[in-house]
C-alpha cells in the first residue's frame, strides 16, 4: 500500500511545474489534488472492507463500508465545491484547466467505485449461509486485481504518469476475463444446484459490481491522459 | 481560411535594439487574431508594423515581408496614408479629437475625399456609428463635442472613426483596459459583430478577453513569436511550455529576461 502524504503531493507537483505568482493559486489546486488522494485511499480501504466483509461475514464491518460510503459521497461533493470554486475564481487555463476538469471527472468516477462496494458490503446480508462453499477465489482474486489498480491509477495521477496510467488500462482485460469465467462457472453451478440459485445471483451481481469498478478505473486513466497531454484518450489510441 | 495578411522574417529594429526577431505568421480574413505576451514581448511593436505605425519612430528598420492581399506593404513605394485608411488602428485610450461627434467621423472620409456629396457623408457617418453600436445613442447631439461622451462611448467612437474610411484590417492596441466591464462587453461584442466585415488584429493584456473574443492567439515573448494557433487550442492545450506558464500566471523558467 502507497503512503500519500500532502507534503509529498506538494513536493511532486512543485517539481513537475513552476510555481503559480500568485501563490495561493497553486495551494487551490495542491489542496484539489490532496483531496482526490485522500477520495482514492477512503474508496481503496472500502473495496478492500468490502471483500473481507465477503470472506467473513462481519456485519459490523459491513456497517462500516456503507457509512463510510457516505463519507465518501460528501468529500465528492468537497471536490465539485471546490473546484467550481477554482473555475469561478481563478479561470484556470491549459494545464490548470485540465488538472480541476481532470479532478471533477476522476472524483465521480472514485465515488461510484465506493458505491459499488458499499453493494458488496451491503449484498453479503442477502446471502445464504451455505454461500462459503462457493468458489470465491475468482472473486478475491477479482477484488485483488482492481484494488491493485485503484492504487497504481492514483499514484499514476499524483505523479501525471500517463505511461503507468495506461498499464493499470490494460489490466481492465484480465478483470474482464476473470469476470466472465466467473459468470460461466456461476451458471454451470446453478445448472447443477438450482436450489442455491438465489447465492449464486447475488454473487454473480457482486463480481459484475467489481468488473464495473475495472471499468471505471479505466475512465480514470483516459482522465490521466487528457490531464497529461490535452487531447482525448479516445483520439490518442485510435485503432 | 483566406489569409488576409502573411507576414514574413519580420525583424523589427529601434536603431541598435532589435525588437523583433524573424516572426512568422498570418492574420486570417474575417478573425480576430490575439496578440498576447508579458510587457516589452513585441506584441505591440509587431502590430504597428502593419500600418507602418513604425516609420513614425526615428531611425526604425523593418525587414521581412508583410503580404496584404499579395502586395508587400514594407515597400518603398507604398503610400502609407492609404495603407493607414486600409488597416485602421484604435488605441489603448480613447482619442478622439476636440471636435463634434460628426466630425471624428467625418474626418477620415474628408481626408480621403470618400463622398461626394453632403448626404453621402451624413450617410457615412451615420452608417459607421450604427456598426459601432453607438448611433442610437448619439443620434441627437452629432454637433456637440466628442470629449463630453463617456470613455466607452468615446472608444465606440473611434472604432466608427476607424470603419468610416472603409478600412479592410483593424488593429487594436488594448481597446478597453481604460474601460469599466460593461463599457468592455459592449466593445467586445463589437468587435465580434466586426469581424465579420473587417480581419482584426488585438492586443491585449487581458488573457480572458483574449479567449473571448479571438479565434487565432499569437504568443510573443522577447520579440520572439513562440506560439500561434487556434485560441481554442492554445488555451486549453498549449504547446510551448513558456506559453503556459504565461497563461497559468506561472513564472518563466527565464525570469531574468522576462
Amino acid at each position: 500500500m502507497t503512503l500519500i502524504t500532502a507534503n509529498n503531493t506538494e513536493k511532486t507537483i512543485e517539481s513537475m511545474t513552476q510555481k503559480h505568482i500568485v501563490k495561493s493559486y497553486g495551494k487551490d489546486l495542491t489542496k484539489l489534488t490532496e483531496l482526490l488522494l485522500k477520495m482514492g485511499e477512503m474508496v481503496k480501504k472500502a473495496i478492500t472492507n468490502a471483500l473481507v466483509v465477503l470472506e467473513t461475514g462481519n456485519r459490523e464491518l459491513a456497517d462500516k463500508v456503507i457509512k463510510g460510503d457516505v463519507d465518501i459521497d460528501r468529500l465528492e461533493n468537497k471536490i465539485d465545491n471546490f473546484s467550481v470554486r477554482i473555475l469561478a475564481l481563478r479561470q484556470p487555463v491549459a494545464q490548470d484547466l485540465r488538472h480541476v476538469i481532470a479532478s471533477l471527472k476522476i472524483s465521480s468516477h472514485l465515488e461510484r467505485i465506493a458505491d459499488y462496494a458499499e453493494h458488496i458490503a451491503n449484498r453479503q446480508s442477502s446471502l445464504d449461509d451455505t454461500y462459503k462453499t462457493h468458489k470465491l477465489s475468482i472473486l478475491f482474486k477479482l477484488g485483488k486485481i482492481v484494488n491493485g489498480m485503484l492504487d497504481d491509477i492514483m499514484i499514476a495521477f499524483q505523479e501525471r504518469d500517463d505511461e503507468k496510467a495506461n498499464l493499470v488500462w490494460d489490466q481492465d482485460d484480465k478483470v474482464d476475463s476473470l469476470y466472465t469465467k466467473f459468470i460461466k462457472d456461476q451458471i454451470k453451478y446453478i445448472a447443477k444446484h438450482p436450489e442455491d440459485t438465489n447465492n449464486s445471483i447475488h454473487l454473480m451481481i457482486m463480481a459484475k459490481n467489481l468488473e464495473r469498478m475495472g471499468d471505471h478505473i479505466t475512465n480514470v486513466a483516459e482522465n490521466i491522459h487528457y490531464l497529461v497531454h490535452g487531447t482525448l484518450w479516445a483520439d490518442s489510441h485510435k485503432k | 481560411m483566406k489569409e488576409k495578411i502573411i507576414v514574413k522574417d519580420l525583424s523589427l529594429f529601434y536603431g541598435a535594439t532589435q525588437a523583433l526577431f524573424n516572426v512568422n505568421m498570418c492574420l486570417p480574413e474575417n478573425k480576430v487574431t490575439a496578440l498576447i505576451g508579458p510587457s516589452g514581448c513585441g506584441k505591440s511593436s509587431f502590430m504597428r508594423c502593419l500600418n507602418r505605425m513604425n516609420d513614425l519612430v526615428q531611425g526604425v528598420v523593418q525587414k521581412g515581408e508583410i503580404i496584404l492581399d499579395n502586395q508587400n506593404i514594407l515597400d518603398k513605394n507604398i503610400d502609407v496614408v492609404l495603407l493607414r485608411a486600409r488597416v485602421g488602428m484604435v488605441f489603448q485610450k480613447p482619442n478622439p479629437f476636440p471636435k463634434s461627434i460628426y466630425d471624428n467621423i467625418a474626418y477620415g472620409p474628408r481626408l480621403h475625399g470618400l463622398f461626394s456629396c453632403k448626404k453621402e457623408l451624413d450617410e457615412i457617418v451615420e452608417k459607421s456609428l450604427k456598426k459601432a453600436g453607438l448611433f442610437s445613442e448619439v443620434q441627437d447631439r452629432l454637433q456637440k463635442s466628442a470629449l463630453g461622451l463617456s470613455g466607452g462611448q468615446q472608444q465606440r467612437l473611434c472604432i466608427a472613426r476607424a470603419i468610416a474610411v472603409n478600412p479592410e484590417v483593424i488593429l487594436m492596441d488594448e481597446p478597453t483596459s481604460a474601460l469599466d466591464p460593461v463599457a468592455t462587453a459592449r466593445v467586445e461584442e463589437l468587435i465580434d459583430e466586426l469581424k465579420q466585415k473587417y480581419t482584426i488584429a488585438l492586443v491585449t493584456h487581458n488573457l480572458q478577453q483574449a479567449a473571448r473574443v479571438s479565434q487565432r492567439v499569437a504568443f510573443f515573448h522577447k520579440g520572439n513569436l513562440l506560439e500561434s494557433g487556434e485560441t481554442e487550442h492554445v488555451f486549453t492545450n498549449p504547446q510551448d511550455k513558456r506559453t503556459q506558464d504565461y497563461l497559468t500566471g506561472r513564472l518563466f523558467y527565464d525570469t531574468n529576461n522576462s
